[in-house]
Parts: C-alpha cells; structure tokens; sequence
C-alpha cells in the first residue's frame, strides 16, 4: 500500500465522505428524535397491512407494543432509506476509485511513478474500507445519541447497535466493490456511474418483487439488499452469519476481480 | 557511445483493427535530449504509454536503464518522470499541495520544486482551478521535474505556455541534459524540436520515419517565403532554391528547403518592403520530404 496516495485519495474524496457521513450522523439522530412523534402511529398494524414479503416478519411477538412499533419503525427506515444511501455510496465511491481519476487523466500521473497497479488498487480499497466505515461509524453515533436522548421506554442494546453497523459496513463495502469491478472494466466514469446505478436499481426492484410476488423468494438471493436485516441484530442480538458471509464473499469476489483486471487493463486514452 | 537509456525493439500497439504502432525500434542513448516529433496521432502519446507501462504492447518489447518496462515495471519507472499531454490536475487544491502531495509519492526534493516555482514564475498558493490554462501546465511540469530521475518524458509540454516561460522552460531542459539526465520531448512543432533536441525521431502513422541528428533535421526543413518588393519584381525572376515560385504582382511567393542564406542574398539585389517566413505544417513536410508513402 502507497501511504501517500492513500493520504491524497482520501484528500480528493473527503468532502463528499464528510457530507455523507455527515447526512448519515444526521439521519440516525432524526430518525430517533422523531420517534417520540412516531410512537402514537400503530407501526406493527401498518406494517402487517403490507404485503407479507414485505412486513418486517422478523420481529417476534414476545416484544411489548412499544418495542415491536419501534423495531418495525426502524425496520422501515433503515431497510429502505438508510441502505439505499449506504448502496449509492457505495457504487459511487468504489467507481469514482478508478473512473474519476481516469477520467480527468490524473490516473496516467498516478500510475506513473513506481507502485504497481496492484499496490494501486490495495490503496484505493484501503480508502474504501476507511471512507465506508466513517459513514457508518456517522450513522451508528448519530443513532445512538439519539436513542439515549429520545428513546428511554425501549431497551436498545448499544453493542447490537454496534454490530448492526458492522453489518451495514460489510453491506457497504459489497457495493463499492461492485462499482470498483465495474470501472476497471467500463473506466469512462459517465458509463461506469450509468451501469452501476441501474444495477443499484435493477437490485432494489428485485427486492420488491421478492418481497411481494408469490413463490418468489429464490429472487432475493440476487440482489445485495436482501442480505441486510438490522433488526435481526437489534431485536434478536444474532449476527446473521449467512448475510455476512454473503456480503464479504462478494466484497473479497469483486476485489480480487477489480486487481485482476486492472492488473491487465489497457488504459487507453 | 554512451550507454542506452530507452530501447525498443519491434514495440507494435494495435487497437483491434487500429495500427497505432508499427514495429519501433529506437535506441536513445542517456545524456541527450531526444525529440519526438510527428504530426497528432502519429504515435508519440502510444509510445509514451507503453513505456509507462500504461498500456501493453501487442508485440515487441521496449526497455529503461536495462528494465523492461512491462515486466519490471515498478523498477522501470523509478526511473523516469512523466509529464502527459493532457493536463490531469486537481481543480480544488492549492499549487503547494498538490505538489507536495505528488512529490511525496516520488520523494521529490523540495528545493528542486522551489527553484522550479521562482524559474517558471508560478505562485504556490493560488488554488489551481483559478490559474490561467498556460499557469496549470507550469503546475504539470513542475510536478514532473521536481522528481529527481534520470529520465523525463515530456509529451506536448509547452502548450500554453507565453513565449518567455518556454524559454525558460527550453532552459531547463537543457541543464538537465548538461546533467547527464536523458529528455524525451514529444512534440509536432519542428522549431521547437530543432531548438532543443539533439537528436530527433520522426512518427508517422505509428511508424518512426526517420532518426536524424537537428542538423539533418534542418538541412531537410521546408519553409513557405513570401517577398513584397517595392516594385514589381521582373518577370524571370530567379531565386536559386526556390520551387513553387508564384509571382502577383510586386509580391513573389515560393517554398525553400534548407537553407535560406543563398534566398536572402539574392533578394538583397532588389528592395524588399516585406518578409514572411512560415513553417509549414508536419504533415506537409513530410509530404514534402518522405512523399505519400511512409518510408519502411
């Protein structure tokens, strides 16, 4: 790994990681400040109106009212809001590691001196894996600020808040990786950016359609979305080992792809 | 001869059916400032990439210092420095940081980068997306010579540049060459070749013409003359040299290869109001000189 390139790659990337994380600190903090407003709607009612893919069947029944509305509340924001911005930047950023750069040619400059390309690559991950987990140590500060302050008649454990997080990085770092693979095949950005966003979308259908056709289960093993529940971790404080290994399975899959690609890749003008 | 510091040998780059580069084998030793010299899409920035390791060649194989580029190509390139054609630099950042974060990928000495700031007149501390087109290419090419190399490769560098700062550029070309360090100056402006080099490769469509020392180069320069006279000059006019002799009036117009020195003595028997030399383009030099036909 290039200590210097590191440093000047997140240089490069460290507004749009601040105002991410920022957002994500922000949101956490909402979304639980909100919640004393939020307690008077019937939340687990409203959920099991929606079609039974899509009702949060995870939580268990033994919850009091208050804790099961709370976990379907959160249920509905982070399993659609949260992991959506959590995707995009993913796809974004693990493009921009490659696209960006080639695009405005500073990929010649920085290819130039001597690092190999695998070096390169290990760099830009490793400001990857850096600039994910500020976003998601953003979110998990903002969430659990704002259960200590507004969230006193639900037992949130702190550490499976924790561990949620570690999840949503895992989940995280899967989508950059595709949008790294992506741009060490496409490299022009505007392309890369265009493929990656249509399969962000193209997943996020196929979660609906998982969730609400019948007989189509076997839908959700396609698409990244599905592979993170957080309220299996809140409510039930179990690590869904079949998700995390879904998700670094992906991450190590796309990363050892992006190397091995880039390693051979024309960089033509 | 002084030892080699960049050989190819059959180097060959295709882009499906594109011949970008056909079978370059070229030989430039170190200590000298080597032009390379053809007209846009002749090869020059192809050549450049693959030596950068950049792209990979198709055929062929090309060597730095005795490394091959492809194969050792971290170790080939510790000892070079790459100034590109396209300006690739990062809009939001001041002069002084985007040097010093470049230079300390390379270790390049700060004094090296002080010196080429005061020399180029460049000011560190203005935010590079405020300078002017020419002031972002001194941003390009300090960043390239601060490194401390034996080679530099400089393709296109003095675009935008006002003519004193390429001068002073041309300077410090030349004091690196007085240094032992090897310059490969890409580049389709024939005086400026002429002006540095000392010796120069001539590209054309992905195949090196011809290696010339400059004053082979100048020997087989063509210029397009055009002579006002106070009257109108007679009608057998004879300007030794001269082809493409084209007579209106009080003004005479004709092409020279070579020297000019037997023109402006024969123009001197008549009174001359008004001189222009122009050089024409490499595309119509090598028509000129190597024909239609690339010479194998």
């Amino acid at each position: 790994m290039s200590g210097p390139i590191l440093r000047m790659t997140l240089r490069t990337r460290r507004l749009a990681i601040f105002w991410f994380s920022v957002g994500t600190f922000g949101y956490g903090l909402m979304i639980m400040g909100l919640w004393p407003f939020m307690e008077t709607i019937d939340w687990t009612a409203m959920v099991e109106a929606l079609p039974e893919g899509m009702a949060g069947e995870r939580v268990v029944a033994d919850l009091s009212p208050t804790e099961k509305s709370f976990y379907q509340y959160l249920s509905t924001e982070w399993s659609s809001w949260l992991q959506l911005v959590a995707a995009y930047f993913g796809i974004w950023i693990g493009a921009s590691m490659v696209a960006r750069d080639f695009g405005n040619g500073a990929l010649d400059v920085l290819l130039s001196p001597p690092i190999s390309r695998t070096t390169f690559i290990l760099t830009r991950m490793s400001a990857l894996l850096l600039g994910a987990s500020l976003l998601c140590s953003a979110s998990l500060v903002g969430a659990a600020i704002g259960v200590l302050l507004w969230v006193p008649d639900v037992d949130v454990r702190l550490a499976d808040l924790a561990l949620m997080h570690v999840q949503l990085l895992l989940f995280t770092l899967a989508t950059s990786g595709i949008g790294l693979v992506l741009a060490t095949l496409i490299l022009q950005p505007g392309r890369t950016y265009g493929v990656g966003a249509l399969l962000l979308v193209l997943m996020f259908l196929l979660t609906i359609v998982a969730a609400v056709a019948s007989g189509g289960e076997w839908i959700e093993n396609f698409t990244l979305f599905s592979y993170w529940n957080p309220i299996d971790q809140l409510v039930h404080g179990t690590f869904v080992w079949k998700d995390i290994i879904v998700l670094s399975s992906v991450t190590l899959a796309t990363s050892t792809a992006a190397i091995l690609i880039f390693r051979r890749r024309d960089l033509v003008v | 001869m002084p030892p080699v510091a960049i050989q190819t040998w059959n180097l060959t780059k295709r882009y499906g059916a594109v011949q970008a580069l056909t079978d370059l084998n070229l030989q430039i030793p170190q200590g000298q400032i080597f032009g390379f010299l053809g007209p846009n899409g002749a090869g020059k920035t192809t050549t450049i990439r693959l030596l950068f390791g950049l792209m990979r060649p198709t055929e062929g194989r090309a060597e730095v210092l005795g490394h091959n580029v492809h194969r050792e190509g971290p170790t080939a390139r510790q000892f070079m420095s790459l100034l590109p054609s396209d300006n690739s630099l990062y809009p939001f950042m001041k002069v002084e940081q985007y040097l010093e974060a470049f230079g300390r990928i390379t270790q390049a000495s700060q004094q090296r980068r002080a010196d080429l700031l005061e020399r180029l007149e460049l000011d560190p501390s203005r935010k590079i997306g405020d300078l002017s087109m020419g002031n972002q290419q001194k941003v390009a090419i300090v960043r390239a010579l601060q490194n401390d190399v034996p080679i530099y490769v400089v393709d296109e560098p003095t675009r935008g540049l006002d003519p004193l700062i390429q001068q002073e550029f041309g300077r410090v070309i030349v004091e690196l060459r007085n240094d032992g360090r090897t310059v490969v100056f890409s580049t389709h402006v024939l005086s400026e070749a002429e002006a540095l080099c000392d010796r120069v490769g001539i590209l054309r469509n992905g195949r090196l013409v011809q290696v010339d020392s400059v004053a082979e180069l100048t020997e087989a320069r063509v210029r397009h003359l055009t002579v006002t006279f106070a009257q109108a000059p007679p009608a057998n006019l004879a300007i030794p040299g001269a082809t493409d002799l084209h007579l209106q009036d009080n003004q005479a117009e004709f092409t020279v290869r070579g020297s000019i020195d037997q023109i402006l003595k024969t123009l001197a028997r008549y009174t001359v109001v008004n001189l222009s030399i122009s050089e024409p383009s490499l595309e119509e030099i090598f028509l000129r000189h190597y024909g239609s036909e690339d010479r194998e």
